[in-house]
């Protein structure tokens, strides 16, 4: 009879797994797929709601004060590089960070503007998990790389991004297949986000035993798979294997980096102990197993008119800004990028902070920014980008882009070419229909 | 029992091993020794893949994901692998007295040895890898006699020391002889600043209306608003149920409160939370405004 745990443990020390089922399948991702990249992994946080460019990486001193906002600048690591004064920690790994000024697209919804930013293309109007919709970058890159059976191929925490209720579109694997959807799992620690954050469907079921029903289950699977050498060709065996991947979470290095338990509290309090940070670490922690792209929604889940934690500041935009959205996110990140390089990890992973678009140059009457997709900033740091400089730049008013304008498609395909993935590849949809991965040009960052 | 999908899977990761080695050379000999390396490499859990369509760039071999049970004996099987460029041990069990199998690796240019039992009489072996050009020995037992042995390795550009024991002045000794060489050093644990509470909770500002009344029909239901906080707090000598009126005027218990117990409470203006004995039996409710407030349900 099958015995589970030889047949989990042979599963798990096979290097090829079980993703290739049939011989030519398995040879052609020998010969292609499995060449050693350049970054193996990437994190991408992303802030929902829109960032101000302004309060954080793009202050403008020297702006009408009615745009300048109430901030003053931060001196950073690097020479003749500013930030706003309330990311201080983020100011040290200056070093680290290639600082993007000069973005711009033409959504200021929040909708389309996180699609064109997470999937960067360009909004179709789709429901939020159409299959033709574009696949965000996490799930592009997991299907360009397979992480072998037992390890998800993208993990996305600690909620879906949701705007008044209405699940949005871009977080998902689209035209690739629900098989790369990435997989949402909640953080199992730290303060919440003030605000709305909703809890979804298919979140992984994380609990430590397995019921009897899924052993049987699961055993049912493997012996069909056991037959599956077969004339079958392409992968039509691994969505079952995907979907199985969950429960392999359950005991194996995937598992143990979701315990947060084991961590050093140290280094845990160095994060902060806020749902944000602890993300952060969740992050690297799964990297540090194993899988090749992570997620992190670094605000409340739901906009709910900008009323949580979230970057969709209309309102009290600089209180909301100084007290409570900045430090949470300037810790977490800055313990990242010094986690990821105290372990030697950060020029193997490359980290992309997104969000929908910029704040209004003008301080509305409730003492908020409003959207502004015209010109916004964002980071970039390790696999390779060179940290300690700025890419393009904004006007004097932050409100165009001044030099070296440039696209989400453009960010996506700096990301692809960090990952040593052709962002001229094409892909085809299941009817056969050819994609280009990637309209943009990568950035000159590395 | 070894079922047959494994011993096909055993045969076609050696046929396509083969393929992938033997394109790139027609040197039979060297293509058996690198089979035998890379069939050891799958057997002991580990990965090996080729650094390009190339074969002959180079391979990246890797046991820190799965093979962490990799010791020194199955490091030598490993080392016998034509041309590594890049091996990553990380949490396996080699020790310091394994490294002496690398010794032949001369086109090694990425060593991961963290959180290993290495030592320095073991990095001594690695100082004739005249191309390495990454080097983790992070959380490993090695001194400031490691950081000398590795003064030769011109083409050093990253040292990974975090959580070991070497010095500043050993550090600055080495960052001298190979002054392209960027030394991480970590962050210090022990020295971590004191942060502030990053986040103010929000407070209190002004206090709900107690409207006291046993009937349900009375309590009002719930209207969209907007987002605020209600502070909880039973005043009474019972336990209490705390219940949220939908939108739709059906009841969702939030919680119970014992006599004293308060509840910070997420929730929206205009929506109505009924308060009740352990009985179900209505005591009151309060309708939520804007503000964040308190909400005091009062001894009875």
């Amino acid at each position: 009879m099958w015995d589970l745990r030889y047949s989990r443990r042979d599963v798990l020390r096979s290097s090829i797994g079980l993703a290739g089922l049939t011989i030519p399948s398995f040879l052609q991702a020998r010969s292609l797929g499995t060449i050693a990249p350049k970054a193996k992994s990437c994190i991408v946080i992303y802030c929902w709601g829109g960032i101000s460019h302004y309060e954080s990486w793009d202050p403008k001193p020297d702006a009408p004060a009615e745009t300048r906002g109430e901030f003053s600048p931060v001196a950073t690591q690097t020479p003749g590089i500013q930030f706003c004064e309330h990311i201080p920690l983020m100011a040290q790994h200056s070093d680290k960070l290639a600082v993007i000024r000069s973005l711009h697209h033409g959504d200021g919804g929040h909708g389309g503007a996180m699609y064109h930013n997470l999937t960067g293309h360009k909004p179709t109007g789709g429901k939020a998990k159409d299959r033709t919709n574009w696949p965000s970058l996490p799930a592009m890159i997991a299907h360009f790389r397979d992480p072998g059976v037992g390890t998800p191929r993208a993990i996305r925490m600690p909620y879906s991004m949701y705007d008044n209720g209405a699940l949005m579109a871009g977080e998902y694997g689209g035209w690739l297949g629900p098989d790369y959807d990435p997989m949402l799992v909640p953080t199992p620690a730290g303060k919440p986000y003030g605000g709305v954050s909703r809890k979804d469907g298919r979140e992984l079921n994380l609990q430590p035993r397995i019921e009897r029903e899924r052993l049987a289950e699961r055993r049912t699977l493997l012996e069909r798979l056991d037959h599956t050498t077969d004339n079958r060709t392409g992968y039509d065996g691994l969505g079952q294997f995907a979907r199985m991947a969950a429960d392999l979470l359950l005991d194996g290095a995937v598992a143990r980096a979701y315990d947060l338990e084991r961590e050093d509290p140290r280094i845990r309090e160095m994060y902060g102990n806020h749902v944000g940070g602890q993300s952060m670490l969740l992050a690297r922690r799964l990297v540090e197993a194993g899988v090749p792209v992570v997620q992190v929604c670094a605000g409340a889940g739901d906009l709910a008119g900008g009323s949580g934690d979230n970057w969709d500041t209309h309102r009290d935009h600089f209180v909301k800004m100084k007290t409570r959205l900045l430090p949470v996110f300037d810790r977490a990140v800055s313990a990242l990028l010094a986690d990821l390089e105290q372990r030697g990890m950060l020029e193997e992973t490359i980290v992309a902070v997104l969000t929908d678009f910029g704040r209004t140059p003008k301080i509305n009457k409730n003492g908020g920014r409003d959207h502004y997709p015209n010109v916004y900033s964002t980071i970039l740091a390790g696999g390779g980008i060179r940290g300690g400089q700025v890419h393009g730049s904004s006007d004097k008013s932050g409100s165009q882009p001044a030099t070296g304008a440039c696209t989400p498609g453009d960010l996506h395909a700096t990301v692809f070419k960090a990952l040593g993935i052709d962002h001229a590849t094409e892909l085809r949809d299941e009817m056969g229909r050819p994609f280009r991965i990637c309209d943009g040009e990568p950035l000159p960052l590395f | 029992m070894k079922t047959p999908l494994f011993s096909i899977l055993a045969c076609a990761t050696l046929f396509g091993l083969l393929v992938v080695s033997g394109s790139g050379s027609s040197v039979h000999a060297e293509v058996s020794t690198s089979a035998d390396a890379l069939a050891a490499i799958d057997e002991l859990g580990g990965s090996a893949r080729p650094l390009s369509s190339n074969p002959s760039d180079g391979w990246e071999v890797e046991f820190h994901l799965r093979g962490n049970d990799l010791n020194d004996a199955g490091l030598a099987r490993v080392a016998a692998l034509d041309n590594i460029v890049s091996l990553n041990l990380r949490d396996t069990k080699i020790t310091g007295g394994g490294l002496a199998h690398l010794k032949g690796l001369s086109q090694l240019r990425s060593l991961h040895l963290e959180r290993t039992a290495v030592d320095d009489a073991g990095v001594a072996h690695l100082a004739g890898l005249a191309n390495l050009e990454y080097l983790n020995l992070y959380s490993t037992n090695i001194t400031d006699e490691s950081l000398t042995s590795l003064a030769g390795l011109a083409n050093l550009r990253r040292l990974y020391v975090w959580q070991t024991g070497v010095t500043d002045d050993g550090v600055a000794r080495l960052e001298k002889q190979i002054p392209k060489l960027k030394i991480s050093r970590g962050v210090d644990l022990s020295k971590l600043p004191t942060y502030t509470d990053e986040t103010e909770e929000p407070k209190p500002t002004t206090a709900l209306k107690w409207i006291a009344t046993s009937d349900r029909a009375d309590a009002p239901k719930s209207v969209q608003g907007v987002n605020t906080q209600v502070f909880f707090e039973n005043a009474s000598k019972k336990r209490v149920k705390l219940y949220w009126i939908s939108y739709g005027n059906e009841l969702t218990l939030y919680a119970q409160l014992e006599p004293g117990g308060t509840r910070q409470q997420n929730s929206y203006s205009r929506n109505t939370w009924l308060i009740a004995d352990e009985n179900d039996k209505p005591l009151g409710y309060f309708v939520v405004g804007t503000e964040v407030a308190k909400a005091v349900i009062p001894s009875q």
